[in-house]
């Protein structure tokens, strides 16, 4: 019922730029809607068992299915069923319950280690190509340093320095994503700082790092936002690989690089145990990835993603919110297309 | 009004604002690396380092006053921008003294430049890129307020109060940007210059990019504001019909420096400059009963990296001053002989006379073909000094000698010309 205040609305945000109007625009691409849906859920699993956890004391998933850390060695190996609709793995533990669980880790461990690369590499590229000169060499240089190493290696190598825990992984992990958003913003900031708004605040006798938070970052989020959703997944499939390695998430945790890594002694026998965690880094990988490409293309100016004319989605003169309209539709029995058009467009 | 103002219009003599020889320029090849180029024809190592600079503003001087509006006029590229953007600090000065108020600019630390800043205001060219299209005009008005560390509060009230002065709503506070057409985004980028309370503000073709009704409308409220405020203007522009509205003094510039300065009136009434008298030429007669305009001036505007010798205009000047006996053909050919010879390369070998008919299709008076002669002996010994020194006396003052601005008529009109100071035509416009 939402979409004739949003069709009524948007003559106005057609002429705001950057994200609100990105993300609007995501409305249109079948594919970043799909991709958005795979993440609600993700983030929906990942939500419910925190809350289960700290709040509840795992009661909740106990009650609708079982304890995702409790034992019960007679239904090592269990097939799917009714009561574990995922199947049990060699210590009985029910993996359907431990795969919701795997989501909290999977998430934090995506928006963690991301979060930390996107402040780092956004701040790094920003000053540097702000800057210029020498420090824009430097900075960049030493950046690259660090992007010519491959992930997976400098990651082992960082969790085998500092020790196998969850936040050493986060911290691996942004560490490794800042050279790709500092090479982003940087060729980003390097349009912008030409602009006359930036040479007005130096004028006014702003501050650099106002000018840099308020003039200069603002109008570049953009393309870094793109980046670091695509790379979301990168990330996900990167700790599962460090967890499946033995580095990661340590047990009882439930992590699902993890889950793969001992699923691997019964994969014949017992299929279940790995399929499903697969499955799921699968899915999260894909969701976020298509998302960052539906991004990437409403962030383009020169394709739009909305039809230039829908005759669906007329706005029908005299009916002006959404309250008389389906007022109407439901007095009116001479109007059953007005009805049809209000349901179809969510 | 600030203190500072009224202070100085006790003291009339002292300039608000002095510049003396300001000179910016930027190197043509950034860091060092990229500033050696290979050059296969050079003895030892082939290499050559280019250091050469865009001089874009090249020894400019004058002296602003309170309360007073000097306009400065140029064709594109000949340094007025930079000018301003120096002068406001936004580019390093490579030479020269910028005082203000009779102290160094260059030499301020942070709390005279805090000082400077409160002082000092800029108003851009672009109404469209000026204003960071993420925040509220509200917030960009009183930006200058913020960096001076005033409270949120006095921020906000002087910046519903500076929009109404400029002729918008207070209501357009929490707007944004694109919500704004060019004229009004115009006179946002005024209130932000103004809210401050500076003492100088320089304009950068503050209406170049607006249609000629609101030009008009944000000239006058310029204006307004100058009068109810005691405002100092520093205005750039090209459009010399802004500055005869706006400019109690006027200054031409021509590729980095100053070649004619004077108050308004005079200065269109009675150019002396030739490149003024262009300008002026140039500008379309609304009256349909007269001819189009004749475009005196040819060509584009040379190169600020590598300047044109002597007098800058030389290259274009309908008004050349021509050496006894030559003519302009003749003396094209004698220039081109002397380049080569200041290039220490002559383009041909054999007697003298042979190198002289190979240079000259036409006659030369006597005594400069005999220097010309003397030239080429010396340049074939090697003597390219002495072979310099014996053309001079046949060289044109225009591009030999830099003129200096001389007063002309009346204390402050000045003009950088060989022509004599009384041979000045009338002119009507």
């Amino acid at each position: 019922m939402s979409s004739e205040s949003s069709t009524a609305t948007n003559t106005e945000f057609e002429a705001e730029s950057g994200i609100v109007a990105t993300l609007k625009e995501l409305r249109y691409s079948p594919t970043a809607v799909s991709g958005g849906f795979i993440v609600a859920i993700l983030i929906g699993m990942g939500l419910f068992s925190t809350i289960d956890l700290y709040v509840f004391d795992k009661q909740l998933i106990t009650a609708l299915l079982a304890d995702p850390h409790e034992m019960d060695q007679i239904n090592a190996y269990a097939p799917p069923s009714a009561s574990h609709p995922m199947g049990t793995d060699q210590f009985g533990r029910d993996v359907f319950a431990r795969v919701i669980y795997g989501s909290r880790i999977a998430l934090a461990i995506g928006l963690i280690a991301v979060g930390i690369s996107f402040v780092g590499g956004v701040l790094i590229g920003a000053f540097a190509a702000y800057s210029g000169g020498y420090t824009d060499d430097v900075l960049m240089r030493l950046i690259e340093v660090l992007y010519s190493i491959p992930g997976l290696v400098l990651a082992m190598t960082l969790m085998a320095i500092m020790g196998a825990s969850i936040y050493n992984l986060f911290f691996a992990y942004g560490i490794i994503g800042i050279p790709a958003y500092a090479r982003v913003m940087r060729s980003e900031v390097l349009s912008i700082r030409e602009e006359e708004y930036v040479d007005a605040a130096r004028a006014a006798g702003l501050p650099t790092y106002k000018i840099l938070l308020r003039e200069i970052i603002p109008n570049g989020f953009a393309a870094v936002l793109v980046q670091a959703t695509l790379s979301l997944g990168g990330v996900i499939i990167g700790a599962a690989a460090l967890s499946f390695l033995g580095f990661g998430v340590q047990p009882p945790t439930a992590s699902w690089g993890r889950m793969l890594n001992t699923a691997q002694e019964a994969l014949l026998i017992a299929p279940w145990v790995a399929a499903f965690p697969g499955l799921m880094i699968f899915l999260t990988v894909m969701g976020f990835n298509m998302l960052g490409d539906g991004l990437r293309d409403a962030m383009d100016p020169k394709t739009s993603l909305k039809n230039s004319y829908d005759e669906d989605n007329l706005p029908v003169p005299g009916a002006d919110d959404s309250g008389t309209r389906t007022q109407t539709a439901v007095d009116d029995p001479t109007s059953p297309n007005i009805d049809l058009q209000d349901g179809g467009d969510d | 009004m600030s203190s500072t103002v009224e202070r100085r219009r006790e003291d009339a003599d002292q300039a608000l604002l002095s510049v003396e020889g300001l000179k910016t320029h930027f190197p043509v090849n950034t860091g060092v690396l990229d500033s050696i180029k290979f050059d296969r024809s050079r003895d030892g190592l082939p290499f050559t380092v280019d250091d050469s600079s865009v001089k874009a503003v090249d020894g400019v001087n004058f002296d602003l006053h309170a309360g007073e509006t000097l306009g400065v006029v140029g064709e594109s590229g000949c340094g007025k921008s930079t000018l301003a953007r120096t002068v406001v600090g936004l580019e390093d000065p490579t030479d020269g003294i910028i005082r203000f108020d009779g102290r160094d600019v260059t030499e301020f630390d942070k709390e005279d430049e805090r000082w400077f800043r409160e002082n000092v205001q800029m108003v851009f060219q672009d109404p469209m890129s000026s204003l960071n299209p993420r925040r509220k005009v509200g917030e960009i008005i009183a930006d200058p307020l913020e960096a001076a560390g005033r409270p949120k509060e006095e921020r906000e009230s002087r910046a519903m109060e500076l929009l109404e002065q400029v002729g918008l709503e207070s209501d357009y506070y929490g707007r944004y940007p694109h919500e704004f057409s060019g004229g009004q985004r115009q006179r946002i980028n005024l209130a932000r210059a103004l809210s401050i309370n500076p003492d100088l503000v320089i304009a950068d073709e503050p209406v170049s990019g607006l249609d000629m009704s609101v030009q008009a409308q944000i000239l006058s409220l310029m204006n307004d504001l100058q009068d109810e405020y005691g405002l100092t203007y520093l205005f750039i522009t090209h459009d010399l019909g802004v500055i005869r509205n706006m400019a109690d003094r006027v200054a031409v510039m021509y590729v980095g420096d100053f070649v004619e300065t004077g108050p308004t009136e005079q200065l269109f009434t009675e150019p002396h400059h030739p490149y003024t008298r262009s300008l002026l030429d140039a500008v379309p007669n609304p009256n349909p009963d007269t001819t189009g305009v004749v475009a005196e001036l040819k060509g584009d505007v040379p190169s600020p990296t590598n300047p044109p010798s002597g007098c800058k205009f030389h290259t274009r000047c309908p008004a050349f001053v021509l050496p006894d006996g030559f003519t302009e053909e003749g003396y094209a050919e004698f220039a081109e002989f002397r380049d080569d010879v200041v290039a220490r390369d002559l383009d041909a070998d054999g007697s003298p006379e042979v190198v002289v008919e190979s240079y000259f299709d036409r006659n030369l008076p006597g005594d400069a073909r005999r220097a010309v002669l003397n030239a080429v002996e010396a340049a074939q010994k090697g003597e390219w000094n002495g072979a310099l020194e014996s053309l001079e006396a046949h060289e044109s003052p225009c591009d030999s000698v830099k003129p200096e601005l001389e007063q002309i008529s009346g204390p402050t009109h000045h003009s950088a010309c060989h022509l004599p100071a009384d041979e000045r035509e009338a002119f009507e416009w």
